[in-house]
């Protein structure tokens, strides 16, 4: 698979503050690659350096599999944290500004506006939007020229719940047209909703890196429960082939060693003359899994 | 800010005759003050004198510097900077821009200076031949590229320091500061201070009335251009611009 982006052993220290720790990710194309980290664990620094508005402090990354140059930065769209654009002249023309710096046709602001729904308000001047129409206008700054890359950083952020419902779909739908996307955020939801890559990264440092649901997949808890608990209890005991028990009110929550269905389970269970009223497999969601790693 | 440039502009070249005219009426004296009027607005010494007094240090030149200082530091404020280079310019490309801008800037107020020049000479002058007119024109060439350079300083401190409000500061600071090193440097060095190199360019006004000498005023005025003067000039204006280059390359932005 071509990669849109590779990044190796980038490194960015801010005085004592190790931003970007020896990191190194490739993007696949066509994928939607998320990067999950709390609030300061270095997903804007890394962004802003491949951007070329923060300056590496060693390694390296490459767009396409090409040197880097601006041109390159044409056939991205980025929103990074906030909108920015002038507050004192219009939406029109702040998007003109940036088509004639992506050296793309004026033809294209109509329907990124249009697909934003921000048309209507083309010749007002920015400073006069609202926070979330700012967001939006970014959105359809970044989708100027149909890119082959768009990178999100925290793109819900500070959205009312319509509208981050709305940007979720965008996304999706964006995806499925092929386009590459990065999505940055802090929010695992988020992540889990809408990619199908994830990095986690945590204190710049590179945690996880994998396929969604890999990562949904590492471990799974089964609940199981019966309506004689104290012989379940015994049961489960003698079978052996568990990693990890816990009891949780009338319910067992099991981590089963590898190679055990759930089947293999019920067909033990059977045989000992339980019947289990209720047998269920939880797949941890990411955030269990999220917060697991960062107490490491 | 250009409109307020304009404005004032227009006020000091539709008001300075008027104000002459009244100073001369008050002063009982009123024939001297004609005297004086047509000798200041004669073709062509009035191109060097115009000149003169639009590129002096204190004076009005420095609108356009807090217009490009306004123009400089605001990208960085509203971060637009940011979004420029994200969009694909490089940070040569955005210094290319705002030199552009400085060029576009410096051709605007020279031209203000040409027409304002037409039509102060053409309402005083006793002379008028072609050759009058057009000629002493070399003091355009310099005031344009004395405002240039000027602007290429204002532009070097606002990426420098960012904040509207600390380079109009600093700006002012160092106008204050360089005529005190001037006094404290010794003699050798003061054509070598950037603003007093912007300013040997157009050292002097001059009229055929001060190349009259006596014991009391024996003073050598401006008559030409100097090379030297000009190179200097020009070597701030690629100094200043290569700073500005290099304190871009190597800031996160």
């Amino acid at each position: 698979m071509e990669n849109v982006l590779t990044i190796s052993n980038l490194d960015k220290r801010y005085g004592k503050i190790h931003a970007v720790n020896n990191l190194s990710i490739a993007v696949e194309k066509g994928s939607v690659y998320g990067i999950l980290g709390p609030n300061g664990s270095g997903k804007t620094t890394t962004l802003g350096i491949v951007l070329g508005v923060v300056n590496s402090g060693g390694g390296s990354f490459s767009w396409f599999n090409e040197p880097n140059s601006k041109q390159n930065r044409k056939r991205i769209g980025a929103i990074l944290e906030q909108p920015l654009f002038y507050p004192y002249l219009s939406a029109l023309n702040n998007l003109k500004i940036v088509a004639d710096i992506k050296q793309v046709s004026y033809d294209d602001i109509e329907r990124v506006l249009k697909i934003v729904d921000l048309w209507e308000r083309k010749d007002s001047k920015f400073k006069t939007f609202s926070y979330g129409m700012k967001q939006r206008l970014a959105i359809a700054s970044a989708l100027l020229g149909n890119p082959e890359v768009l990178i999100f950083d925290e793109p819900t952020n500070g959205l009312d719940p319509r509208g981050i419902a709305e940007i979720r779909e965008l996304i999706i739908d964006i995806a499925r047209q092929g386009i590459t996307i990065i999505l940055a955020s802090h929010l695992l939801d988020e992540v889990q909703k809408t990619c199908s890559h994830v990095v986690v990264l945590h204190k710049g440092e590179k945690l996880f890196e994998g396929k969604v649901e890999d990562v949904l997949n590492l471990s799974n808890t089964v609940e199981v429960a019966s309506n004689n608990a104290q012989i379940l209890e015994i049961a489960l005991n003698e079978f052996g082939k568990i990693n990890e028990m816990k009891r949780n009110g009338e319910q067992f929550l099991l981590s089963l060693s590898e190679g055990i269905t759930t089947t293999d389970l019920n067909t033990y269970l059977i045989d000992k003359g339980i019947i289990v009223s209720h047998l269920s497999v939880r797949k941890k969601s990411l955030e269990e899994q999220f917060l697991e790693l960062l107490s490491e | 800010m250009i409109g307020f440039y304009a404005t004032l502009l227009a006020i000091m070249i539709f008001g300075i005759p008027g104000l002459i005219d009244y100073v001369a009426e008050k002063s009982g004296e009123a024939t001297q003050f004609r005297i004086f009027k047509a000798i200041v607005f004669n073709f062509p010494d009035i191109w060097q004198n115009i000149a003169f007094v639009a590129s002096f240090r204190f004076f009005i030149k420095i609108v356009l510097g807090i217009i490009i200082i306004i123009l400089v530091t605001t990208e960085f404020h509203f971060l637009t900077i940011r979004a420029n280079i994200i969009n694909g310019f490089s940070r040569g490309d955005f210094l290319a821009g705002k030199l552009m801008m400085i060029i576009l800037l410096a051709v605007f107020s020279t031209v203000i200076i040409f027409l304002s020049g037409l039509y102060l000479g053409f309402t005083n002058s006793v002379a008028s031949s072609m050759g009058q007119v057009f000629g002493k024109m070399e003091y355009l060439a310099g005031y344009f590229l004395e405002v240039s350079t000027y602007l290429i300083f204002c532009l070097f401190f606002a990426i420098l320091f960012k904040k509207t409000g600390i380079t109009f500061i600093a700006h002012f600071v160092y106008l204050i500061i360089e005529p005190i090193l001037d006094y404290k440097l010794p003699d050798g060095f003061d054509p070598y201070l950037p603003l007093n190199a912007m300013n040997r360019i157009i050292q002097s006004p001059n009229t055929s009335l001060i190349k009259v000498k006596t014991d009391e005023f024996n003073f050598d005025f401006q008559e030409f251009i100097a090379f030297q003067d000009v190179a200097v000039c020009v070597a701030y204006a690629v100094l200043f611009t290569a700073l500005s280059y290099f304190i871009l390359k190597h800031r996160d932005l």
